[in-house]
């Protein structure tokens, strides 16, 4: 059986389990009493284990295998929940990470857990009652249905069918011994049992993974039958490795068939009447709904509808030169079927910033216990969505600015108290919709950026001399946070305050071609706004053209295209420059631009097109030849060969067949 | 219940003592031991045994072939078959052909004793 193949599914699964346990963690510690929380916990550790043991990984089954006493423990009454056993648990989670992050690197195993079990178990109770626990365990199951497997539509129609026939709906969820060998076999048993008396509807995991031995030590199935319940558990109980089964007759489902199907699927635990099963369910479904694909094999699928967008252009180009009549109409339709396909496969590439934001809340409260503030955390708009290669960038800089809210901005308690404020601190994060891009806030009610401070600290370091720091407005003061080697902590905490944090968020935001702005009242606090392009595979460009080549602009930066006569340009320290709307901006001529050479403008004896980039703060007049227009253009990397190139974002082919570079203004000007 | 005769079918000798060894040694006579399916089943009609202990991989006839032929002769016959790991399908079909249990190679005292007396509960 080789195992690395399933290693992929296995990490992924594992990660899913930890932000599971993460998130159930999370709300116990606000409602410690939340049986549903410490189910949710539980059954994650266990599958973990599960899965874990069937990998061989020993380490992740020894620990989850401990957190499963404790959790049993607490879901069973005989101990409390408080902060020291979150934090612990919480180490688990964090030490779990690491080892599969160990895995996935294939590095050997570093990390220690001796003392993590040491501390799990001095939590445990007594462990006297193992004889108890699985009749605690059937209880427990019989209480909550959330195992119960969701239904489709026609497989309501078929149990509609059945219960014609006075056939029985029943729902069973049977454990096997957690060393069962060939599992895949021990539940075709149940199965040929229950087939026996009546038709096997539904199961959890499906059929298919049943069979491939793809699930844990448990699963579930919904079935029709018309023998009794006493008939049947009895006969599955007696199959051999089977640990607990719990089998609960359902309601008949043709009653409520009527207001059920209207939603699409319906959800057979509803008879059970459980509001807890709401949540679970629909979980469930959302699962059935989506399909895990390598994300390499999705690239290529984006990289070859790019092909295609950009031939469709040629084609079109070239319809438009033809005399037959056939062909426009025909290269019309491809155009409008390769559009809406585009747009289609774009949305592949779309994921809900949820991804990132998911560890923020775990991240807050560990940050906030450390510097004994507390702090209450929004997050808004988490089902925004964006560009996967977007958001797989977008964690570190976040992190940061969080950090910084923490550390810096949010007082401490006594402080906010003098203050009147609220001793709990408030940290904001949203993600919303803004035209072409989506925004990223941070906002905290903490201390804000006091200007002075700044300036201060920055001409302490020599980064500015006192005279630039008088004419500095406050929004350029506080572009000095981005600078490297700034930091105007008082105090170097080990996480942020070292000053190498804001020129890396920066920089990462611009290489997205992104914006990023600082909005602050000293006082109140401050709000750090990223600005992020929905997508980096398709953009739209603003052609134009050099002496030597065609170039695209991404039309994110540029703000105003200009003609002007040369009697517009003026001399600043001895660069040319233009005025525009009263602000001073440098010339710079594109083709020397490029050649490496950071030379103002040549002589301009007549009119000449100038385009105004912009990013962030930093603005720069482009002399070029000739404006093309816009296109959405296709970004190609350049490949390894040429790398990153400065101020190049990377090439596209235009519909003639040309290769035009496209420009990147946040590292050109 | 007097003590169930087993009739133990294996084709490697290793297996069948290891087998054996267990089972006597928690109260069951072997009545038989046979290297193949053909064997099973001529020692099956003469020492009618309580149970079969069933390998699936055998020369001449295998564990499948003797299960089928087992149920012909007898509709009642309580037969454990003993597979290795990756078998799946294999035991699917000793199981779909008449088998009560499987066991899995190799081999735990406690997990035979559970199939076998399962079995001849059932």
């Amino acid at each position: 059986l080789n195992l690395d193949e399933y290693k992929d599914i296995f990490l992924a699964e594992s990660r899913e389990y930890l932000q599971t346990m993460n998130q159930s963690l999370l709300a116990l510690e606000s409602t410690p009493d939340d049986q549903e929380s410490v189910q949710q916990v539980f059954r994650s550790a266990h599958s973990l284990k599960g899965m874990a043991g069937t990998m061989g990984y020993e380490m992740i089954t020894q620990l989850t295998h401990s957190m499963e006493n404790v959790l049993q423990d607490l879901r069973e009454g005989n101990l409390q929940f408080n902060s020291t056993l979150a934090d612990i648990l919480f180490q688990c989670l964090d030490a779990l990470e690491q080892m599969l992050l160990e895995i996935e690197s294939g590095e050997e195993a570093q990390i220690q857990i001796s003392d993590l079990l040491k501390k799990l178990r001095t939590l445990e109770q007594s462990p006297c009652v193992s004889a108890e626990v699985s009749e605690a365990d059937t209880e427990v199951e019989r209480e909550n249905s959330n195992w119960i497997p969701q239904l489709e539509i026609y497989e309501h129609e078929i149990l509609k069918e059945s219960v014609d026939q006075h056939e029985k709906v029943y729902a069973a969820r049977v454990v096997l011994r957690e060393d069962t060998l060939l599992k895949s076999v021990r539940a075709y048993m149940v199965f040929r049992v229950v087939e026996e008396g009546g038709t096997l509807i539904k199961t959890a995991p499906a059929v298919q993974e049943i069979e491939e031995d793809n699930f844990g030590d448990e699963f579930a199935f919904v079935f029709t039958s018309r023998l009794e319940p006493e008939e049947i558990l009895p006969k599955i109980e007696s199959i051999s490795d089977v640990e607990t089964v719990v089998l609960v007759e359902l309601e008949s489902p043709a009653v409520q068939n009527e207001s059920g199907v209207n939603e699409g699927t319906m959800d057979p635990a509803q008879s059970e009447k459980k509001a807890s099963t709401k949540k679970m369910g629909s979980k469930q479904e959302h699962k059935e709904k989506t399909v895990r694909v390598e994300t390499n094999k999705l690239d290529i699928l984006i990289n070859l509808v790019g092909e295609l967008v950009i031939n469709r252009t040629r084609i079109i180009e070239i319809s438009k030169s033809s005399e037959r009549g056939g062909l426009t109409e025909a290269s019309e339709s491809l155009d409008r079927i390769t559009s809406e396909m585009q747009s289609a496969i774009m949305k592949l590439r779309m994921v809900p910033i949820k991804q990132v934001f998911d560890r923020f809340p775990r991240m807050v409260r560990d940050l906030a216990k450390e510097n004994g503030k507390g702090v209450n955390l929004t997050i808004r708009g988490e089902e925004t969505e964006l560009d996967r290669s977007i958001v797989n960038q977008i964690g570190d800089p976040l992190v940061h600015i969080i950090r910084n809210a923490i550390d810096h901005g949010i007082e401490a308690e006594d402080e906010r108290e003098k203050q009147g404020k609220d001793p709990c601190g408030r940290i904001v994060i949203e993600a919303r919709h803004e035209g072409s891009y989506i925004a990223v806030e941070v906002e905290d009610d903490g201390c804000g950026l006091d200007p002075e401070k700044i300036k201060a600290s920055a001409i302490r370091k020599g980064m500015i001399s006192n005279e630039e720091a008088v004419h500095l407005s406050t929004e350029q003061t506080y572009q000095l946070i981005f600078r490297n080697g700034f930091s105007t902590a008082e105090m170097v905490t080990d996480i942020s305050g070292r000053g190498v944090g804001m020129d890396a968020v920066k920089k990462i935001v611009e290489d997205l071609n992104g914006l990023i702005d600082i909005d602050s009242q000293p006082g109140k606090g401050t709000r750090i706004t990223l600005r992020l392009p929905l997508t980096l595979a398709i953009i739209r460009a603003l052609l134009v053209s050099t002496h030597n080549q065609i170039l695209a602009i991404p039309v994110e930066n540029v703000t105003q295209n200009l003609l002007i006569s040369p009697q517009d340009i003026r001399y600043v320290n001895n660069q040319k420059a233009i005025t525009v709307r009263e602000e001073i901006v440098p010339l710079l001529d594109l083709d020397e631009l490029l050649a490496g050479k950071c030379s103002p403008a040549g002589d301009v004896k007549q009119d000449v097109a100038v385009v105004i980039v912009g990013t962030g703060e930093r603005k720069a007049g482009l002399v070029v030849n000739q404006l093309l227009g816009q296109q959405e253009v296709v970004i190609k990397s350049l490949g390894s060969m040429l790398g990153k190139l400065k101020g190049i974002a990377g090439a596209t082919v235009l519909g003639d067949g040309r290769v035009a570079l496209i420009l990147n203004i946040a590292t050109l000007i | 219940m007097a003590m169930a005769g087993i009739l133990i079918t294996d084709d490697t000798a290793f297996m069948r003592m290891t087998l054996k060894n267990i089972l006597s040694k928690n109260g069951y006579t072997i009545v038989g031991e046979a290297q193949d399916g053909l064997e099973a089943i001529d020692k099956y009609k003469s020492e009618k045994p309580d149970l079969v202990t069933m390998d699936i991989t055998m020369p001449k006839m295998d564990g499948i072939a003797a299960i089928k032929e087992i149920m012909q002769i007898d509709q009642g016959a309580k037969i454990v078959v003993c597979s290795a790991m990756g078998q799946k399908a294999l035991v699917i079909e000793a199981l779909s052909a008449g088998a009560k249990d499987f066991i899995v190679k190799p081999f735990q005292p406690d997990r035979i004793v559970e199939a076998v007396q399962k079995a001849l509960e059932g």
